[in-house]
């Protein structure tokens, strides 16, 4: 008997809102933002509930009156581009409690089954301190690796 | 080697030494500015290092306001024209956070950061009001400071209040106007700039302060605007007024408003809209509904990579203004006449007095 994956959603350094049935995520440590909608957003939403893959996928099943082993593929891509990101922990236990009767619910905004993607951003990565602090000069104050060009900011 | 020490510890020596620098020098002042209805007073250690900070926040000046009680106090300088090295205390790699947050000299009321893009160091004193911006040298300080100056402690600070410093240009009339938001290059100068020529008020072309009591309300802060070559070449009119005139080929062309038509700059206004404008080569400007999360993603990603200090309260924040006013793409068209009447239109064809 196979077992029971659970994801749970990165807290350190992973932000994350919902507004209007979507979902806005923000991975400050690596500088890329990304977009979620319809099933994608719900699965998100379940995430937060309940990170158990399986239950995912028999609510997603059971909603579109479709196989489970077309979800469960497509459901387990999502998940897996999910952790490539480092946006969610595979665990192999429930950290979060066993989800309530509102997990269906997620789904009543989504029309059709659509294959759930990962949109992301990766435009404002530069942004960020790459490389903060290589040394400090004889006052103590840090100094930029030469290496490393000014960035713009508007 | 120095030792760890606390937070507040840094920041009072810091400040002690920023004193007796103000102390010293013969020719140390303040200028106070309305910022957000809070009254900010710049404090220099000398007239050395004023240039750079004051033009952006000129259309907020208070005249008269040496008595005045300050809400803020920003302390200004620079170890080079003051002979007053900053006490360094040990750090190591690890102590910086992504945007240079120095979470080892931080706690809930002391913020201390280093910006890695200018070389300053940020320290906030959130239970004193006493913020202090340190430079090694106001001469090797980049160009574009003199357009958004202070931008970290400002947002730090006006965080306290509720205010988020954020990413976005913002047009109107005195009943309300559009948040631009999006990413450099996605055409927020050019719309707000035509917008302004055309007749709205301009509170902002890149950084403004966003409020939501008792309605969602955009602040002025800076009357500047940065402009690549090819913007300015759409505002020939505006080449007089570029301060940067030596600007090296990698700068924008760096404008104050309050130098080119002050009567247009407004200190703010009720958010009535918030537009993502995107480039498109059609002739026409069209206006669409747009899905919130979209305008969410244009507004918080640019604001929070480019600011210290913004965490979920300011995605949560955003979000909170995105729940209370619609969202649209505002498709730009090549003509420029037609970007300003669509975006006049939507306003209800007011413009200003």
């Amino acid at each position: 008997m196979c077992q029971s994956r659970y994801y749970q959603i990165q807290t350190h350094g992973v932000i994350f809102e919902a507004i209007d049935d979507e979902i806005v995520i923000i991975n400050l440590d690596v500088g890329h933002y990304y977009h979620l909608t319809g099933v994608a957003a719900a699965i998100w939403t379940l995430l937060e509930r309940n990170g158990s893959k399986d239950r995912i996928v028999t609510t997603v099943a059971a909603h579109f009156n479709l196989s489970e082993e077309l979800i469960n593929e497509q459901v387990q891509c999502f998940l897996d581009e999910l952790e490539n990101e480092k946006l969610v922990i595979l665990n192999m236990q429930s950290t979060v409690e066993e989800g309530s009767e509102q997990v269906e619910h997620e789904f009543k905004a989504v029309g059709e089954f659509v294959t759930p993607r990962l949109e992301k951003y990766a435009d404002m990565k530069d942004l960020l301190l790459i490389d903060p602090i290589h040394e400090v000069d004889e006052h103590g104050w840090p100094n930029r690796p030469p290496a490393v060009p000014a960035i713009i900011l508007e | 080697m120095n030792q760890y020490i606390s937070p507040y510890s840094f920041f009072r020596v810091a400040y002690s030494i920023f004193q007796q620098a103000e102390k010293d020098s013969p020719t140390a002042f303040t200028r106070s500015f309305n910022i957000a209805r809070r009254r900010v007073r710049l404090r220099f250690a000398n007239d050395r290092l004023a240039y750079m900070f004051t033009p952006a926040f000129e259309h907020l000046a208070v005249r008269h306001a040496e008595h005045l009680v300050s809400d803020l106090d920003i302390c200004i300088i620079d170890s080079a024209s003051t002979h007053k090295p900053l006490y360094m205390p040990r750090w190591q790699s690890r102590d910086y956070l992504r945007r240079g947050e120095l979470q080892r000299y931080s706690n809930d009321q002391i913020i201390t950061t280093y910006n890695y893009h200018d070389g300053t160091f940020n320290l906030v004193n959130l239970q004193d009001n006493i913020a202090i911006f340190w430079a090694r040298d106001h001469d090797t300080l980049p160009w574009w400071i003199a357009g958004s100056p202070l931008q970290r402690i400002i947002n730090c600070w006006m965080q306290k209040h509720g205010l988020q410093l954020t990413h976005a240009g913002a047009v109107g009339n005195k009943s309300g106007g559009i948040l631009l938001a999006g990413k450099g290059g996605a055409g927020k100068s050019t719309t707000a700039l035509a917008c302004m020529d055309a007749g709205l008020y301009y509170v902002s072309e890149d950084y403004c302060l966003i409020g939501h009591e008792p309605q969602p309300y955009v602040h002025s802060v800076y009357n500047s605007a940065k402009l690549e070559p090819n913007t300015m070449l759409k505002f020939p009119h505006l080449e007089p007024f570029v301060a940067n005139k030596n600007k090296q080929p990698h700068e924008k062309a760096l404008i104050f408003q309050q130098d080119v038509c002050p009567q247009r700059i407004i200190d703010g206004f009720p958010i009535r809209a918030v537009f993502v404008p995107k480039r498109t080569d059609n002739h026409a400007t069209v206006i669409e509904p747009c899905s919130k999360a979209s305008a969410l993603l244009a507004l918080s990603a640019s604001t929070m990579f480019q600011l210290s200090n913004c965490y979920q309260p300011t995605l949560r924040n955003l979000k909170q203004l995105l729940t209370s006013v619609p969202a649209y793409s505002l498709l730009l068209g090549t003509n420029l006449d037609l970007v300003t009447s669509s975006i006049i239109e939507f306003l209800g064809g007011e413009k200003m007095a």
